[in-house]
């Protein structure tokens, strides 16, 4: 069986953007609330209901969850025949374990000046965590006007990297060294 | 007869002569008498002529003393009007020359400050335009840039600089 830590591990792991982050949470949400209602317990304590039927069960729920990262992890387990992982208590101890997890996540704000492949954004996270010594995930928007570099901002902090900032910085101090002084 | 012939002959001669000595003496007596009166007559028109005269002269003498007082007078005064004139004049000149002097001064001055500003303004025009070539210069820098960069930026140059910021990050950053 799964222990909770290699779960969660198994699924913040994949975590590099702010949405993927954003649809966690929902599915952890809908998940607790759907073992708030007793909706899971309910079925797969009916001692009638077949190992096949039970599957199946999950395997909606598991359908309708939104976030693939914990869809595939608890496909895995699913596919693993591991039916006790989905009892409530069970459930519901990895997943608000895995929300707080969630929670610490840092959402770092990327303004691009171009479109970056995800395996890019893959390096560019695991370079970020690695400096800020804390797992982070980017929510990048794409803004052409930077003509290159980086705005990167998180909680309070912002710094500007863009090579527009660079040139208006540029264009300061020319206007300090040479026509203040003209 | 003949003697009475001869004798009223001679008597008529004598007779003759004596008439006309007669007339002779008194025409003489009275030439002499208008020789007198005349004589008499230019006495007293040279006496009166020469009294007229020397009146005249002493007239005129003091009339011409007069006139040499008032001549003396006259020159005097205008000795007088000619100094106070002159020193007027010379008064009015240094004081015109004073205030030509004090006006040249104070043109040359306000020439002078006129001209400091007049390189003042032509200054700050030149300062001014340069400013504004300089700023459109360095505008037309910056928008030739922006639009050359982003296409001689390759993705790879993108990514790198992304990742260079993000490294920074470390550096700059509050502790999380």
């Amino acid at each position: 069986m799964t222990t909770p830590v290699s779960f969660m591990s198994s699924i913040l792991s994949k975590m590099f953007v702010a949405h993927q982050l954003d649809l966690l949470h929902l599915s952890i949400i809908n998940l607790l609330d759907m073992i708030k209602d007793g909706e899971i317990d309910l079925v797969l304590e009916q001692n009638k209901k077949t190992a096949v039927q039970k599957s199946l069960f999950i395997q909606k729920i598991i359908e309708s969850l939104d976030s693939p990262e914990l869809r595939d992890a608890l496909q895995a387990e699913l596919d693993a025949k591991n039916i006790d992982f989905f009892l409530e208590k069970h459930l519901r101890d990895i997943l608000v374990a895995l929300q707080k997890e969630a929670e610490r996540i840092i959402p770092v704000h990327l303004t691009v000046a171009v479109e970056f492949k995800m395996r890019d954004l893959q390096d560019m996270v695991s370079l970020l965590s690695k400096s800020l010594g804390h797992q982070t995930v980017l929510d990048v928007h794409v803004d052409r006007s930077l003509i290159g570099g980086t705005v990167i901002q998180f909680g309070n902090y912002i710094s500007d990297y863009s090579i527009k900032s660079r040139l208006e910085q540029f264009r300061s101090r020319w206007e300090e060294a040479v026509v203040e002084k003209a | 007869m003949r003697e009475l012939f001869f004798f009223a002959v001679g008597a008529s001669i004598v007779g003759t002569v004596f008439f006309v000595s007669l007339v002779e003496l008194i025409y003489t007596i009275r030439r002499r008498k208008v020789h007198e009166d005349l004589e008499a007559r230019l006495k007293e028109i040279k006496s009166s002529y020469t009294e007229s005269i020397t009146k005249i002269v002493t007239e005129d003498r003091a009339k011409l003393e007069v006139a040499e007082k008032t001549a003396a007078e006259a020159g005097s005064t205008i000795q007088h009007e000619k100094e106070a004139i002159t020193q007027e004049y010379e008064g009015r000149i240094e004081e015109l020359q004073a205030n030509s002097e004090k006006a040249l001064a104070h043109a040359k001055a306000k020439a002078k400050k006129l001209q400091e500003q007049a390189e003042l303004e032509a200054e700050e025009y030149l300062n001014a335009r340069k400013k504004e070539v300089e700023q459109e210069l360095m505008d037309l820098v910056i928008a030739v840039t922006k639009k050359v960069l982003p296409s001689g930026i390759s993705y790879e140059a993108h990514k790198e600089l992304v990742l260079k910021a993000l490294n920074d990050v470390k550096a700059e950053a509050p502790s999380v």
